[in-house]
């Protein structure tokens, strides 16, 4: 299973796992809901250890690899803030 | 599809089926016939007495000039219709009477605060509440000024007759596209449901005007600016692709919402008040009759100004040196135009179908003269002598 | 100028941007409506220049105003509906979109709802119920569960909740759905088959508001709230075979009805084509 590399830069977190996908998640927008967390049937977020500028943990696609591409994450994000590709 | 009203295929098709000449027909009609002949084309409306007619003509009349005529489920579903509708650029109206404009207010006022140009007729009826339902009252003066709340400014023009009644609705449309703003048509019951001869005139003498639109992108993306510095902004239609944003909260010049600073309000609500008061030539209006020599001044509006016209030449066969002025429209109030005829009067009459309502405005402008009411309610119009024989007793 | 707004997603070209980020509450379903909204138009390819988005008063109505990039009206309470049919008849070749909520549109707003369907205007209604309202702090709506508490019911609800897919149904629109904001895929299809409908098309969208109602209910995290809908969610078919006290509590989803018939901005144009001129 390849290795899920995680970039941040500046409000931009960006999962990436070869082959298989680049999930990105937006800390400006995020509001640290959790339903990304919580609803991904593959558990491929974690959250922040850190608070963002906002002042909330945002979920970080620590296992992308993982991803099915269900995009449930990227559908009911109600801020827009997560997008996954590949 | 913008239609003026004004456009040569229009004006063969009016000129065609309503050829220009004499006709006997009620108010109500009469200010039907002036909405299509100032290029209404949308009507949305609700059923009540006695303004009923207006609905019913309009139902009839419009489909033939190719305007669309919608019954409601509600007076308030009405007005937020013609808001709509005007906002695709139809010049759009509705008409009511007291319960039914009590119910319009709400939407009255958000048509204040997104500048949008239509117009509400009140048929107004004896009240309060159901009241004597077919009959005429001028009880809801201060109704269309104050009904909706908070500061706002408002125009109100009020027919005299029912030939009166198709050049005020005429009137009524040209400040509300020159202003981008609701007018209200303060007519009555009486008027409503009198059959009297009216001109019907030739399109070319009707005066057509269109709410001002964007020449320019930057125009466009300021729908509640005052790039001309006459406070009335160019109106950025929908479906034009401007993506306008329209909201009844307090906002910005492009239109987007800020209640959070103070200044925003201020300038907004500011520059809406002074786009009226800069204005005034665009809508004040009144009738004087011997009015300079005047040593008893009545003022009068609507239709109690018939009974106060007959009384001043009346009292004039009998020496007395009477006067008459009647605002045409009523709100805002033409107090300086008043207080410069009333000059050299000994007293101010004010008749009206109510319990003394414009006398209040009579009042604030004519402060310290002798100002008597001549009042009448139960629905039935003040007669000439009634008003007759208080200008007997004031001479 | 430039903005704060790093998101990679596509479908933020259909935001304004200068008005984000959204005032909605963290995890408010409203979001996911704007959301499967967009994907909606995106998939359909509709221009937004070619749209007109109506809305209402409240949370709901917030959704796509100002937050959508095209005209868009914000009304007075409950009346959405009623403007919207003016614009119709203004702009008939335009989509002209409601999106608002449940005590708006079906509360104060009732009889505009139910006569709009009953004329069957082309209008396509989304509207988003969280059974509560919400802008003004959490109070007891038309469409609130029964038992549920809310500022207004501190004890516990005593009234039921009004079935507004089925009455928008009989009151004649050509096209009614009813999904939850987790039914997310369902809710995508649902809003393309109603702005693609010709007549009066109603999205009924049950959607989480973890604030006021989740939080008083034992569910206040957004999460928790979508696993409620995603377990109590029947389907029309099966919903038909369960007595009343079973169904008690749940959410019947899937498509009420998707029939022709005439259509009123097309009825009224027919009619001035009629007698126009004569």
């Amino acid at each position: 299973m390849p290795e899920t590399e995680v970039v941040k830069e500046e409000t931009l977190v960006r999962g990436k796992a070869t082959g298989i996908v680049e999930i990105d998640v937006d800390t400006f927008l995020c509001k640290g809901c959790g339903i990304c967390v919580e609803m991904c049937p593959r558990k491929v977020f974690e959250w922040s250890k850190e608070l963002s500028e906002r002042g909330v943990h945002y979920p970080i696609p620590v296992h992308a690899e993982k991803c099915v591409k269900c995009k449930l994450c990227e559908l009911l994000c109600p801020d827009f803030a997560i997008a996954v590709r590949w | 599809m913008i239609v003026r009203g004004d456009e040569e295929e229009q004006v063969e098709i009016l000129r065609r089926l309503y050829p220009s000449g004499n006709y006997f027909m009620q108010g109500d009609e009469a200010l039907s016939y002036g909405a299509l002949f100032a290029g209404c084309r949308f009507y949305a409306g609700y059923p009540i007495t006695p303004a009923s007619e207006v609905a019913e003509t309009m139902a009839r009349e419009l489909p033939r000039l190719g305007g669309y005529y919608i019954q409601m489920e509600d007076e308030i579903g009405s007005i937020a219709a013609v808001v709509g509708a005007s906002w695709t650029g139809l010049k759009s109206m509705t008409a009511t009477s007291g319960p039914g404009f009590s119910l319009m207010q709400e939407n009255l006022g958000y048509a204040v605060m997104t500048e949008t140009p239509l117009v509400l007729v009140d048929v107004q009826r004896s009240g309060p509440s159901t009241g004597q339902a077919t009959k005429g009252a001028q009880g809801d003066f201060f109704q269309a000024r104050w009904g909706t709340h908070g500061d706002h400014p408002m125009v109100a023009v009020s027919p005299t007759s029912v030939e009166d009644a198709f050049w005020e609705t005429v009137r009524a449309f040209n400040i509300s596209e020159r202003l981008r703003t609701p007018v209200v048509v303060l007519f009555d019951g009486v008027l409503g449901h009198t059959r009297e001869q009216i001109r019907m005139p030739d399109p070319d003498e009707v005066e057509v005007a269109y709410r001002k639109l964007p020449k320019t992108e930057e125009e466009a993306k300021l729908p509640f600016g005052d790039p001309h510095g006459d406070g009335v902004p160019p109106m950025p239609l929908f479906g034009h692709g401007y993506f306008t944003h329209v909201t009844g909260s307090t906002h910005k010049e492009n239109g987007l919402r800020d209640v959070y600073t103070p200044e925003v309000h201020r300038k907004l609500v500011r520059r809406i008040h002074r786009k009226i008061e800069q204005n005034r030539e665009v809508y004040e209006r009144y009738d004087e009759f011997f009015t300079d020599d005047a040593e008893v001044l009545v003022v009068s509006w609507g239709v109690s100004a018939r009974p106060s016209l007959g009384a001043v030449l009346k009292a004039r066969e009998e020496g007395i040196k009477a006067g008459l002025f009647v605002p045409k429209t009523v709100h805002p109030f033409p107090g300086e135009r008043l207080e410069k005829v009333a000059d050299g009067a000994g007293s101010v009459l004010v008749a009206e179908m109510n319990l003394g309502q414009m006398i209040l405005e009579v009042e604030r402008y004519l402060d310290g003269m002798r100002i008597i009411g001549v009042n009448k309610i139960g629905g039935v119009p003040l007669t000439v002598d009634e008003v007759l024989r208080e200008i007997r007793r004031n001479a | 100028m430039a903005d704060r707004i790093a998101s990679t997603y596509p479908m933020v070209k259909y935001l304004r941007r200068e008005a984000l980020p959204t005032a909605l509450c963290p995890g408010c379903g409203g979001g996911t409506v704007l959301n499967a909204f967009a994907n909606a138009v995106d998939d359909l390819k509709i221009d937004p220049k070619d749209m007109v988005v109506v809305s209402g008063i409240g949370c709901s109505a917030w959704i796509a105003s100002p937050y959508f990039l095209a005209d868009t009206l914000h009304t007075t309470h409950g009346r959405a509906i009623a403007f919207a049919t003016g614009v119709k008849v203004g702009l008939p070749d335009k989509k002209v979109v409601v999106i608002s909520g449940d005590g708006d549109l079906a509360g104060i707003g009732g009889n505009h709802l139910i006569h709009a369907a009953r004329r069957n205007v082309d209008i396509t209604v989304i509207l988003v119920n969280n059974f509560i309202y919400g802008m003004t702090g959490g109070q007891v709506a038309p469409t609130t569960p029964f038992g549920a508490k809310t500022t207004t019911t501190p004890y516990r609800n005593i009234e039921h909740p009004l079935n507004i897919a089925e009455t928008v149904t009989a009151a004649g629109a050509s096209y009614v759905a009813r999904w939850t904001t987790a039914h997310v895929y369902q809710l995508i299809d649902s809003i393309k088959k109603a702005l693609q409908k010709e007549g009066f098309s109603l999205v009924e969208v049950i959607s989480q508001c973890p604030v006021q109602f989740g939080r008083r209910n034992r569910m206040k995290e957004p999460a928790q709230m979508l696993r409620w809908f995603l377990k109590n969610s029947v389907s029309i078919k099966r919903a038909k075979n369960m007595k009343p006290e079973e169904l008690e509590g749940k959410f019947v989803i899937g498509e009420f009805v998707n029939r022709e018939k005439p259509e009123f901005v097309d009825e009224l144009n027919r009619l001035i084509d009629e007698v126009y001129g004569r």
